[in-house]
């Protein structure tokens, strides 16, 4: 009788215990998660979505991503693109006038400095240079955030 | 930007890029007429030792005197190996147009020697950029 006694109050202990250390394993974990700063990893894939109004009789088009630095210096708009994330390309084929959603999947190399990248995206002619010559281009600044490994 | 260029010491008449090279002349394919365009020259230093670099540019399209075009910062002292740009501007003519750029370097006669020369062709606008209109891009990891 005593015995089963103390086996019940062990048994007591031991369902508020299991509680108590699973709230704070999920406590901790949280925090973790949340003190991570948002972004993006070196590895990770970053999808730019072209959206626009196609008013031409169809052609090729090259369709080009890159993140680096947005400035503007006197009248103008320049970018200097960061090496390694410089070359994001995509052929596409317009067939109409239309509006299109088009992506560009780019994939940040191993080793990417972290820190927070404007970008240019452009829309050039298959004979055009990329990032010398294009047809229209957009910055957006601080566009992405790389997170330190 | 130092005050004064850092000469070189000629050994022999330069030329063709001896001590300097053209890497990239960038501007857009097309511009229309009236509108300024944007002229970015890269140059290298090909030597070992640090040296004033110039650049320079000028206009074929039919014209004599070839127009020049507008460097606001136009010399640097490069290191070696190094490369820099220069960035410029000029009013895009009535006509397609031939950008030369040249490169130059400090004597040690205190004189700018001309090295090296590269084009790039612009052409009048063509009705292709009004074919895209409201270009948006949105970023989202995936």
């Amino acid at each position: 009788m005593v015995e089963t006694k103390e086996l019940k109050q062990k048994k007591d202990w031991l369902v508020p215990t299991a509680v108590v250390l699973g709230g704070a394993g999920i406590a901790a974990g949280l925090y973790f998660y949340m003190k991570k700063p948002s972004g993006v990893d070196p590895g990770d894939k970053v999808r730019a979505r072209f959206t626009f109004d196609y008013l031409g009789s169809g052609g090729n088009y090259i369709l080009l991503v890159r993140f680096g630095y947005h400035r503007i210096s006197g009248l103008f708009e320049w970018f200097d693109p960061e090496e390694g994330l410089d070359n994001y390309i995509r052929s596409v084929f317009l067939a109409s006038p239309d509006p299109y959603e088009l992506d560009v999947d780019c994939i940040l190399p191993d080793g990417t400095p972290a820190r927070t990248y404007d970008a240019e995206a452009s829309i050039l002619t298959p004979y055009m240079q990329p990032g010398q010559d294009w047809l229209v281009r957009v910055f957006k600044d601080k566009a992405i955030t790389v997170r330190e490994d | 930007m130092e005050q004064q260029p850092v000469a070189v010491k000629l050994v022999r008449e330069a030329g063709a890029g001896v001590y300097t090279e053209i890497t990239v002349v960038e501007a857009p394919a097309s511009a229309s007429a009236g509108s300024l365009v944007q002229v970015r020259v890269s140059i290298k230093n090909k030597t070992s030792s640090t040296i004033g670099i110039m650049v320079g540019g000028a206009l074929e399209y039919g014209v004599s005197p070839w127009p020049t075009i507008f460097f606001p910062n136009y010399w640097a002292n490069f290191p070696a190996g190094q490369s820099y740009y220069f960035d410029g501007t000029f009013t895009m003519p009535a006509y397609a147009v031939v950008i030369h750029a040249y490169s130059y370097y400090y004597g040690s006669d205190s004189s700018w020697h001309f090295d090296d020369e590269k084009t790039k062709s612009v052409g009048l606008s063509q009705v292709e950029e009004a074919q895209f209109q409201s270009l948006s891009v949105s970023y989202a990891k995936v």
